[in-house]
């Protein structure tokens, strides 16, 4: 599109001026004139999100993947899971640890040590989304990189329900540590991050649990169908609240799957003067500066609601608006989760 | 919803008899801090934040923008470093003091805001903000209007709560937090037009306040509906009219008395 600068009126102009040129100098005129058209720049009604790619257990050494792309935002999940001594205060939970980084690459304002701001931002709403707000406010410790602490006990509305990790309780249970890298950051990462957390953990598929003599819980992977065997021939060693001690072989009871409460998943829009664009890139993000992040879950309830920036003024019809836009993204969403991880299972 | 009845009874009550609408003590001193540009520390009863503005000031090379003033906020909780949620509070704070500071005011200088929070008995985001409210109309930075913030709470029996304490928020279903601009409607002054000097500042105070219907930023947190939102929109809109009488009140005291001294 050839559009001469807009305060270049009086002079006559014989170039025609690089649209790559004029977003960069003009980005609001740049913007207005695709708006009063009622599209984006990249050809999306205000009110569509992006097409959204899932692909669940890709990578076959973790326990549980997913590669999520909301456009050019992808995000890669994954989730390793280890046996652990459960804490005491919850003997029958296991723990969930959240580790979220950006590569280098995934945007152009990467600085090379301290991370960018709104990795806290994501790390915080994740954990809040999957966990609840259990924590008290500011336990979470300062780590390198983006990590949080362990959480424990299944407390205050989580949608990861910790007890479905018990293996025996007060004896063995899973830590799951879920990793979150954003590869290419083009906005509402937090919606695909959290969309990326979610289709790992339904995909994860937790290993069979073996226990020795001596009470030592361990994973048996990778040999799933010989110890099933092994294990009836051995008169189905330990029950689930704890073997006797002295009997090897297979745990019975123990979970294969991580038990998900309600999926919450979330859907970012930004405001810009009148407009609420639904789904921004990161330029429609920078420009507007002001989003509303909605997170609903499958029973059509809000998990959270943050409005960040304060340009724009939001009245209680633009956050109705942002939480219809966000229960009908949802709908869409949770369908292409089941169509994605169905044929695997 | 009915909120402003009493509490239902002995076994459910708040703390110290509290009405589900009521909101705790409030305290603001201003001036706290000697070396800073404006300081403010506001206290809600249980907790309490202590606020302090530089600026506007020459900008890091590195920070600095060319056509508008930068907001940095750095908010340190009471105990321990920095964490996750603390950095995102950051964030959301500089959100909403970037929505009213006129930043192309101030071209190439920075504001920092530095929060520290010394005592945290529930809603201390609320009362941070407050606090920055406070330090910035100390400072003298021109703002484009006040703004005032409360937190309330979504009971698991489906009751809003308002300024919950500590023990009301880990037992909450829902935790909501709004911020509101206001200003003052200098129009409809008290009717003791005639009253003598000593009365001049009960006028000032009498001004109505007056807040927007639209939020300035918001944080909610929980498992709660749109009903149970809009309801904590509306409750929060009425708990912002009186912290913003307060600051006004408090405000006037402090330039009397320093007017007088």
């Amino acid at each position: 599109m050839a559009a001469p600068a807009a305060g270049a009126a009086a002079a006559p102009v014989t170039d025609d001026v690089d649209a790559e040129a004029f977003k960069r100098l003009y980005p609001d005129q740049y913007y207005q004139r695709f708006l009063a058209e009622g599209v984006r720049p990249d050809g999306r009604p205000i009110g569509r999100a992006r097409a959204v790619t899932i692909g669940a257990g890709t990578i076959t050494t973790a326990d549980g993947s997913a590669l999520v792309k909301v456009g050019r935002t992808t995000v890669l999940a994954g989730v390793r899971l280890e046996i652990m001594r459960p804490d005491e205060t919850a003997p029958a939970a296991g723990a969930l640890v959240l580790n979220v980084e950006m590569a280098p690459f995934s945007s152009a304002d990467y600085r090379p040590g301290r991370a960018p701001d709104h990795v806290s931002a994501v790390v915080e709403k994740l954990s809040s989304a999957l966990l609840g707000s259990a924590a008290a406010p500011g336990a979470g410790a300062a780590a390198g990189t983006a990590g949080a602490a362990p959480e424990r006990g299944g407390g205050g509305g989580g949608a990861v329900q910790l007890g479905s990790l018990c293996i025996a309780e007060g004896k063995a249970a899973w830590r799951a540590l879920l990793d979150v890298y954003v590869l290419d950051a083009d906005g509402c990462v937090l919606d695909a991050a959290l969309l990326a957390a979610v289709a790992t953990l339904r995909d994860t598929r937790i290993p069979a649990v073996r226990n020795t003599r001596e009470g030592q819980y361990y994973a048996a992977r990778g040999a799933s169908a010989p110890a099933a065997e092994e294990g009836k021939e051995a008169g189905g060693g330990g029950g689930r609240k704890g073997g006797k001690a002295g009997e090897a072989g297979l745990v019975e009871g123990a979970p294969t799957a991580v038990g998900l409460g309600r999926l919450p998943l979330a859907l970012t829009c930004c405001l810009y003067g009148k407009h609420v664009l639904v789904d921004p890139t990161a330029d429609e993000e920078r420009l507007a500066e002001c989003g509303v992040t909605v997170v609903v879950d499958s029973a059509g309830q809000l998990q959270g609601l943050y409005k960040a920036g304060g340009r724009v003024l939001a009245d209680t019809a633009t956050l109705v608006r942002c939480t219809e836009a966000a229960r009908l993204r949802h709908r869409e969403l949770s369908a292409m989760l089941e169509a994605s991880l169905a044929p695997g299972q | 919803m009915d909120v402003d009845k009493a509490g239902p009874g002995p076994g459910s009550a708040r703390s110290r008899g509290r009405l589900p609408a009521q909101l705790r003590t409030l305290v603001c001193e201003r001036a706290v801090l000697d070396r800073a540009d404006g300081s403010a520390k506001w206290t809600q009863e249980g907790s309490s934040v202590l606020a302090a503005v530089y600026g506007p000031r020459q900008a890091k090379l590195q920070k600095e923008d060319a056509e508008r003033a930068v907001v940095e906020v750095v908010f340190k909780p009471r105990a321990g470093l920095q964490g996750h949620e603390d950095r995102s509070l950051e964030l959301e704070i500089r959100g909403i003091l970037e929505g009213v500071i006129p930043l192309g005011m101030f071209p190439r200088t920075s504001v920092m805001v530095v929060l520290q929070v010394l005592q945290d008995d529930g809603g201390a985001l609320s009362c941070a903000l407050n606090a920055a409210a406070a330090a910035l109309v100390d400072a003298g930075v021109p703002l484009n209007s006040m703004f005032s913030s409360v937190s309330c709470v979504l009971t698991s029996d489906r009751r809003l709560v308002l300024d919950p304490d500590a023990s009301e928020e880990q037992a909450a279903a829902a935790r909501f937090c709004f911020t509101y601009p206001h200003h003052f409607d200098l129009t409809q002054a008290a009717p003791a037009a005639a009253a003598p000097a000593t009365s001049a500042s009960a006028d000032d105070a009498a001004a109505a306040a007056v807040v927007g219907e639209s939020v300035l930023g918001t944080r909610c947190v929980g498992a709660f509906s749109s009903d149970e939102l809009l309801d904590a929109a509306a409750l929060c809109r009425r708990g912002c009219e009186r912290v913003a009488a307060f600051a006004r009140l408090s405000l006037a005291k402090s330039l009397q008395a320093a007017g007088g001294s």
